[in-house]
């Protein structure tokens, strides 16, 4: 039985960035890279099942990205995955969530997994739209915002518990295979040993082309895409107003915002 | 001596041999840790590591824990935008910040973070002072700690009024502009200054005439405040005024004590936390209504057996849990406690470095995180117990043996494999283990470890 887990290298920004001369992203002197918080708990997630299972169970990570993804698939393989996959070629440079979720249905249709885990959004572009386009292009049963999973490998169903707005929960059943989007907190996500960190270290990378995905050019990248960035930039704040005064004073006017705010 | 990693890793044993192992690594968060000990051609090698790509200079430049002498280094750098990282990093020592000033004076945001920072030197802070017409930058040097009683009397005369309130707290102000501040300022400028320790006396006495509570509340804190005046505010009807008196170190005994009659909760708390108390005092609030009031009593240093053992079989957890952390509490009310219905009154025992070994280990049977992390860095817990806990799946668990003062080397040992990095991290200073068992942690995938490593030794070979 094997579970594929999506996973992304996303950028947090520093502070004090700055706009790239293209003014389509943050110049990348300024981004840090690390795992995708949504996809941490999605690989939980399928080591939770892994080792819970009587039967054997594969976990397989992939990722669509240049070299630098490979510490992020690491990152995942020191946790306990079993195998991690990276799909890049030039041209997916641009490729929108939607043209992702393309690229990631042809690495299904090769795996050919029992389910499939995406985070629910990314921490930086924050689209919330690379999973279910996956499900899309695979035509395949979905469910968003999974805060709770039923699910033992091999089932052609699962229960799956949905978070909703106003701290509704909302029991879904779906046939499986399917692809879930992980919502944070369903689990607790470990650290990874040391030891599974040197080990993984020497681990391989599985690293898959357009042409081994039989992909051509014209599938992936900015053309292929279903939107673009026209702009990125760093709107107007307004300023807060500072409290002036001495300690008393400051105080004084802070028991009377805090009075008007409740209404006293 | 047994050691847990292979014999290979070979342990810098001088300086040089630090620097070279820094160098041919290429890592920069080691080349930044021995970076101050290098010189010559070393350091300049160190610099091309660090300096290498832009990226990795703005990291240093904004990270907490770059060296001062890192920081002077990247000072260097005509980059703005590195400047004002400098310029924000608290490690940035006086002379960096001078540097900076030199090289980017013009910057408007670069003044005011400059005018901030902790370690700006009165010398700057008044050159500022004196060329600066920007309110708020001015502001900020009226703020400053570092701003030197002259320049605070100067920024007065160049804009009376306009930096009152922080003239009115700084610690430098001298009591003739402490006096001029009184005279016109309003209800918040008096009452900061009769509260400042350079406040003349005249005007203290001057102020025990106002009938403005600010005033009379912050009035009631002075130490300077003579006898017959503290006995007066403590007939006043304000719950606030008796409040801060009750706090004051300079009231007798004869007033506390008739304040604890006091109808009010947050008085009797406050007196409740004066270490003066009679014995009488104490036996009256550790029978008073109010809880927090008990569980002050409890935490007294001075608390009898009588009144422990009375707390100790308090209703509310909270006070029982106090008289667990009191040092003169006996062993046998720890160990009636230690099977207290409360977790957080057992957890108390665990943390009380009085507890014996025995209740210790009957605690360490326990499933709460609490009352295992409590046991785990308790100095009376056997080394077993230790042992043990080290293997928890628990984090704060794991951190109680780490940071206990009595765990052996060989409890430590296998604590070097940690999966949280900051757990590595704290054992690289801990006394029970050795350079041997502190150099395996030097190639950690934790750049703060292995930054870590790499200082510890430092600092070592830095020693005379």
């Amino acid at each position: 039985m094997k579970i594929l887990v999506a996973v992304k290298e996303v950028a947090a920004l520093d502070e004090d960035f700055e706009i790239r001369d293209d003014q389509l992203d943050v110049d990348e002197d300024f981004l840090l890279y690390d795992l995708n918080e949504w996809d941490d708990f999605s690989l939980e997630e399928a080591m939770v099942i892994k080792e819970s299972s009587d039967t054997e169970v594969e976990v397989v990570v992939v990722s669509v990205g240049p070299e630098r993804v490979d510490d992020v698939l690491r990152k995942c393989l020191a946790k306990g995955a079993d195998r991690a996959i990276r799909v890049w070629d030039d041209a997916m440079e641009g490729s929108d969530s939607v043209t992702i979720g393309r690229i990631l249905s042809a690495v299904v249709e090769k795996e050919k997994p029992d389910m499939v885990f995406a985070g629910v959004q990314s921490s930086d572009d924050a689209a919330g739209s690379t999973g279910i386009s996956l499900a899309a292009s695979l035509n395949w049963p979905h469910a968003a915002v999974v805060a709770g999973l039923e699910y033992q490998p091999g089932s052609n169903k699962a229960k799956i518990t949905r978070e909703l707005e106003g701290g509704l929960s909302q029991e879904v059943e779906i046939d499986c295979p399917s692809v879930l989007t992980i919502q944070l907190g369903i689990n607790t996500p470990r650290y990874a040993s040391l030891r599974g960190i040197k080990q993984a270290a020497a681990k391989p990378v599985d690293e898959i082309s357009l042409s081994d995905l039989g992909l051509s050019e014209s599938d992936v990248g900015v053309d292929a895409a279903l939107s673009r960035v026209r702009r990125m930039y760093i709107p107007e704040k307004g300023m807060a107003s500072m409290i002036e005064g001495t300690p008393a004073e400051q105080a004084a006017k802070l028991a009377e915002i805090i009075r008007e705010f409740k209404g006293e | 001596m047994p050691m847990l990693f292979p014999p290979d890793i070979c342990l810098p044993e001088t300086a040089d041999a630090l620097i070279n192992c820094a160098i041919s690594s290429g890592d920069l968060h080691s080349a930044a840790a021995v970076y101050e000990l290098a010189e010559g051609e070393q350091k300049q090698q160190l610099s091309d590591i660090l300096c290498k790509e832009r990226r990795n200079t703005l990291l240093l430049a904004r990270w907490e824990h770059t060296p001062a002498a890192v920081l002077q280094m990247l000072a260097e750098i005509e980059d703005e935008t590195i400047r004002l990282r400098l310029d924000k990093n608290p490690a940035s020592r006086a002379g960096t910040l001078n540097t900076i000033y030199k090289k980017g004076g013009h910057d408007r945001q670069l003044i005011s973070l400059l005018t901030q920072h902790a370690h700006s030197s009165s010398t700057l802070l008044n050159s500022l002072a004196m060329s600066e017409d920007d309110i708020p930058i001015l502001k900020s040097i009226a703020a400053h700690p570092n701003t030197d009683a002259n320049t605070l009397n100067r920024l007065e005369q160049r804009y009376p009024d306009m930096f009152d309130n922080e003239l009115a707290v700084h610690a430098e102000t001298p009591p003739e502009l402490l006096e001029k501040l009184y005279q016109r300022g309003n209800c918040f400028i008096r009452s900061a200054v009769v509260t400042h320790i350079r406040c003349p006396q005249f005007l203290l006495d001057l102020a025990f005439n106002e009938t403005d509570i600010n005033i009379l509340r912050h009035l009631a804190a002075n130490p300077r405040l003579s006898p017959e005046k503290l006995a007066i505010l403590a007939q006043h009807d304000d719950v606030s005024v008796l409040r801060t008196l009750a706090g004051n170190p300079s009231l007798s005994k004869e007033l506390a004590n008739q304040m604890i009659h006091n109808s009010t909760n947050i008085v009797r708390r406050a007196l409740a936390s004066r270490t003066d108390l009679t014995d009488e005092n104490l036996q009256q609030l550790a029978n008073d209504d109010d809880h927090w009031v008990r569980q002050r009593v409890a935490r007294h240093p001075q608390l009898d057996e009588m009144l422990l053992n009375k707390l100790a079989q308090d209703q509310n957890d909270e006070v029982r849990r106090a008289v667990t952390r009191n040092p003169l509490t006996s062993i046998d009310i720890l160990r009636r406690l230690s099977v207290d219905n409360s977790v957080w009154v057992r957890a108390g025992v665990a943390y009380q470095k009085n507890t014996p070994a025995d209740v210790l280990g009957m605690l360490s049977a326990e499933d709460d995180v609490d009352v295992l992390s409590g046991v785990a860095s308790n100095a009376n817990t056997p080394q077993a117990i230790l042992i043990r806990l080290s293997g928890s799946q628990q984090t704060d668990i794991r951190r109680g043996v780490i940071i206990n003062p009595k765990a052996e080397r060989d409890t430590l040992l296998p604590l070097l494999e940690d999966p949280y990095y900051l757990h590595r991290l704290m054992l690289v200073s801990n006394p029970s283990l050795n350079d041997h068992d502190r150099w395996s942690l030097h190639d950690d995938p934790d750049l703060s470890v292995r930054f870590m490593v790499f200082k510890w030794f430092t600092q070592k070979y830095l020693q005379p």
